[in-house]
């Protein structure tokens, strides 16, 4: 027997192959709305309808149903009660792959399993390190703590992966971004020197680069869009510290 | 106002009870409660939470009859000022519960040294506005609040009720604080008037640069700011506020 959860994700993805109108509709509360009145009892074969859709990778406890709704937006369903609501919705997947759909989502607000902002992820940053210097840590001076503050901020994005922050052996700030495989790091010296370096999907090296001035713009553009791919794979924010 | 540091550890309830001495002249009245949660423990929504131990306390010590109240507990610091408890007094400023606050951080860290706990190192600084603003007859939202409007079309049915939550970001030129402002607003009875109760938050973290003190400033400027930018101008002709 098919679940309301079920066939509502297959109504919603069978939508966004045969009814080119849902590509129109703004991304706002409408849309799931809309999507949730109009779609539920029209479905079809989730495999012919979109082919790269992989429930699977969206398997979280808590959030199950995951359908593709239009051109460059997709929503997830939950039950509740007798009918079903939106749990998350995402945008920037309107690429022509449809293998982007399995990774690129963002949770609404509603809930405890969405993922982070970007002020809630600095805010878990600031307390690492503040925990990190109060227990000794580290022997962070001020340029040392700016510097880490700066690279912080610059790449944490609303729904990114969370930032981890920890003490080397030598007494260094290390920051790191990792999801499965893929990283993005950097190691701050108390001289005011530092490291940056980042690894792919399959834990090969993209670089790793020692650094006394700013970075090039070249190379902040680099980082920004390796992190910018490592979020479409992110699931749920790491839990807070 | 307050402050928001890593949790200083093995600072249990016999410490926390020793720390209200250095204060308990000015504030006498002291009632035990449960520790908030860290602020970045709730992020991403409600938690289950298990605890092993002893739970984590904070202490609540009152002034007499000025409506100041001290809040404590291993990771956080905070003075209130509230009016049901003022005894009558009005609100003292900014910089008098400025005062009041640096005095009681330097008590703090000092009760801090003095037992070899070392120095706190403080993560956030948060300032609170509420304002509960007075609805005259025929008065709603739209008239208080310059974001508010009216739809051109009405809305199907009554309203019953109104509640709003803002959230913004704020971004420093030198990302040093990035900071965040919370404002919530709904209806509310008060002494039978009917008033908009408006709470306006602004948290600045800087826990990678800056002094404690700025980082409140920063914070109660936002709050400020907002306040002044989110009431409408004929408010402020009628508060006679610039």
């Amino acid at each position: 027997m098919t679940s309301l959860l079920e066939k509502t994700a297959r109504a919603v993805v069978t939508s966004h192959v045969q009814d080119t109108e849902a590509a129109s509709i703004p991304n706002n509360s409408t849309t799931w709305w809309w999507a949730e009145e109009n779609l539920t009892d029209r479905f079809s074969s989730i495999d012919s309808a979109a082919p790269a859709f992989e429930p699977a990778t969206f398997a979280d406890a808590a959030i199950q149903g995951v359908s593709y709704i239009s051109a460059g937006r997709f929503a997830c369903f939950k039950p509740v009660g007798l009918t079903s609501i939106v749990d998350a919705a995402a945008d920037n997947v309107a690429r022509s792959d449809l293998s982007h759909l399995s990774g690129s989502w963002r949770s609404s607000v509603r809930g405890g399993s969405r993922r982070l902002m970007k002020f809630e992820l600095l805010e878990q940053a600031a307390k690492q390190l503040t925990r990190l210097i109060a227990s000794g840590g580290v022997r962070a001076n001020q340029d040392q703590l700016r510097n880490v503050g700066t690279f912080v901020t610059s790449f944490v994005v609303d729904g990114g992966p969370s930032p981890q922050i920890a003490a080397t052996e030598f007494g260094a700030v290390e920051v790191a971004w990792v999801v499965g495989k893929s990283a993005v790091g950097a190691i701050f010296d108390d001289d005011g020197s530092y490291s940056v370096w980042a690894q792919d999907w399959n834990g090969d090296e993209l670089f790793d680069l020692d650094l006394e001035d700013a970075m090039s713009t070249g190379l902040q553009e680099t980082i920004a869009a390796q992190l910018c791919e490592m979020s479409t794979r992110v699931r749920l924010a790491i839990p807070a510290v | 106002m307050g402050l928001e540091f890593a949790p200083v550890p093995l600072f249990g309830f016999i410490e926390l009870a020793e720390l209200q001495q250095r204060w308990i002249e000015r504030f006498p009245e002291l009632t035990e409660l449960q520790a908030v949660p860290s602020s970045a423990d709730l992020a991403g929504g409600p938690q289950v939470q298990v605890f092993t131990g002893v739970p984590r306390l904070r202490v609540w010590a009152q002034g007499s009859d000025n409506g100041l109240l001290v809040q404590s507990q291993s990771d956080r610091l905070i003075l209130n000022w509230r009016k049901q408890f003022s005894g009558g007094h009005t609100y003292p400023s900014y910089d008098v519960l400025r005062i009041e606050f640096e005095r009681l951080w330097e008590e703090y860290s000092s009760f801090l040294g003095d037992r070899g706990f070392g120095q706190a190192v403080p993560s956030a600084a948060e300032y609170t506005y509420v304002n509960h603003i007075k609805l005259g007859p025929g008065e709603d939202f739209e008239d208080v609040l310059a974001i508010w409007t009216v739809p051109d079309n009405p809305l199907p049915g009554t309203n019953e009720s109104t509640q709003f939550q803002l959230i913004r970001s704020v971004q420093s030129e030198d990302d040093t604080f990035p900071a965040q402002i919370v404002v919530i607003g709904g209806p509310q009875s008060v002494d039978g008037q009917r008033v908009l109760s408006l709470n306006i938050t602004s948290k600045v973290l800087f826990a990678t640069g800056g002094a404690p003190f700025d980082a409140l400033d920063a914070a109660h400027a936002l709050s400020s700011h907002t306040f002044a930018n989110i009431t409408t101008s004929t408010k402020h002709e009628e508060w006679d506020r610039e």
